[in-house]
């Protein structure tokens, strides 16, 4: 059976067929698991939190409005559990782990010998991975959103539940705490 | 024209511009920025653009597999989830005095319960159960071999089959109940379309025919009205359900 709309794949799910559910999980894992992980920065809670956002879905999709957009629902779910996650974890440990993880990543980075333009790439990529977990929650959804994840404003500022001028003072905020990181780690470089 | 950085809004649509450009620097005629103001916007669109570059990475292989399992275990039925947690063993903290009050509020309640087992069954008879203006009165008959019961009497102007009992459980105990106002009543059942006199009413009076009406006084103050007081098990219970509309 092919399914053409996401509102006719939820409508056969909740007549009672399970597994057509597994056509509108394949169609948004990608950029549920790279929503999870960017804000994490963890192959394995990037994993268990988007999967638990489909999970969640599921159990509530008699609650979706066909009139909404579902990825959009889809991602307001995933983003509430790794927000959840992510402040259970800082309730865990006040020191963020990652802090000492980037920040030894970033020293490193100079030691590399010549790379090419892709490794250059590469690096530059992962710099921001992990500059990303030390900049506030909001923000970096924010800027993972705006971004890396390639959404209009708009759609920010509803999968965030704020309104459009505020997401758009996030993503500044959030490319400013970058920069300033990125400033410093220049610094540092140069030493 | 010169940023005002305090402008977040003006630099990020700033930044914004410089990123759908190809090129990097001034985007338009009226960007008359310092160098200073210009690296600083630039650095912020390389990071932007940095993030935009940033590959997608893959999911594991078997995610979905993964989602439709845990789905599954999602879907247990509420009734496997409920014995799960009826059944999960637990370390329980007893406060002796809280078990002997649970085990003598349990005692007491066994014993209202006995006691109301205990209760001797009422044949025919009418019980009532006093209501603020009137009374909600409830006859019962017991006649296993009966095919129909009705109760007439001067509370419905000696209607044959106004007031049908009912023997719901099909054991031969008709019932009925009728709000009646406080004064003095007669009446009989009708079995089969016979005329029955209630033995088991506390009063009776001749009614011209050769038989006996069964008398029910109601609120009056005499010795053998029924009052409150003596209201009969079960009567409350039928009351309640029936309510003041059972014909």
């Amino acid at each position: 059976m092919k399914f053409t709309t996401d509102s006719l794949i939820v409508e056969e799910v909740l007549s009672g067929n399970k597994e057509a559910y597994g056509h509108l999980v394949d169609r948004y894992k990608r950029p549920l698991y790279n929503l999870a992980f960017r804000m994490t920065s963890s192959v394995e809670d990037a994993r268990d939190l988007s999967q638990e956002a489909f999970v969640r879905a599921y159990t509530k999709l008699h609650k979706y409005r066909p009139d909404k957009s579902l990825f959009t629902w889809l991602y307001t779910i995933c983003l509430n559990l790794t927000r959840n996650h992510l402040a259970k974890k800082r309730e865990v440990s006040s020191e963020d782990p990652n802090r000492s993880a980037v920040a030894r990543g970033m020293s490193d980075r100079d030691c590399e010998s010549l790379p090419d333009d892709l490794l250059i790439e590469k690096e530059e990529t992962d710099w921001l991975e992990r500059a990303l977990q030390l900049i506030p929650v909001d923000l970096r959804e924010a800027v993972v959103l705006r971004y890396m994840q390639d959404l209009p404003f708009e759609e920010v500022a509803t999968i965030s539940g704020i309104s459009a001028s505020a997401a758009k003072m996030r993503v500044y905020r959030g490319l400013e705490r970058l920069r300033e990181l990125r400033a410093r780690q220049e610094q540092t470089d140069e030493l | 024209m010169s940023y005002d950085w305090t402008d977040q809004d003006a630099v990020l649509e700033a930044v914004e511009r410089r990123l759908t450009k190809t090129g990097r620097g001034k985007t338009g005629a009226e960007e008359t920025n310092s160098a200073e103001e210009e690296r600083r916007l630039d650095e912020l669109r390389r990071i932007a653009d940095l993030a935009r570059k940033t590959p997608d990475r893959e999911e594991p292989s078997n995610f979905t597999a993964g989602v439709m399992e845990r789905i599954g275990r999602a879907d247990r039925s509420w009734r496997t989830a409920f014995w799960a947690f009826l059944s999960r063993p637990r370390h329980i903290r007893v406060n002796l005095l809280h078990l002997l009050s649970g085990a003598g509020a349990l005692a007491l309640l066994i014993f209202f319960l006995v006691a109301e087992v205990n209760r001797p069954i009422l044949r025919n008879t009418a019980l009532l159960q006093e209501t603020e203006k009137e009374y909600v009165v409830r006859f019962s008959y017991f006649d296993p071999e009966a095919r129909h019961v009705f109760v007439s009497g001067s509370f419905n102007n000696w209607g044959k089959d106004q007031s049908p009992l009912v023997d719901p459980s099909g054991r031969g105990l008709w019932t009925g109940a009728v709000v009646m106002k406080p004064g003095n009543y007669e009446y009989m059942f009708i079995v089969d379309g016979r005329w029955v006199t209630d033995e088991y009413a506390l009063r009776h009076k001749e009614d011209g025919f050769g038989r006996k009406n069964a008398v029910l006084t109601l609120g009056i103050d005499d010795e053998k009205a029924i009052k409150k007081s003596s209201l009969v098990h079960g009567s409350g219970l039928l009351a309640s359900l029936c309510g003041k509309s059972v014909w």
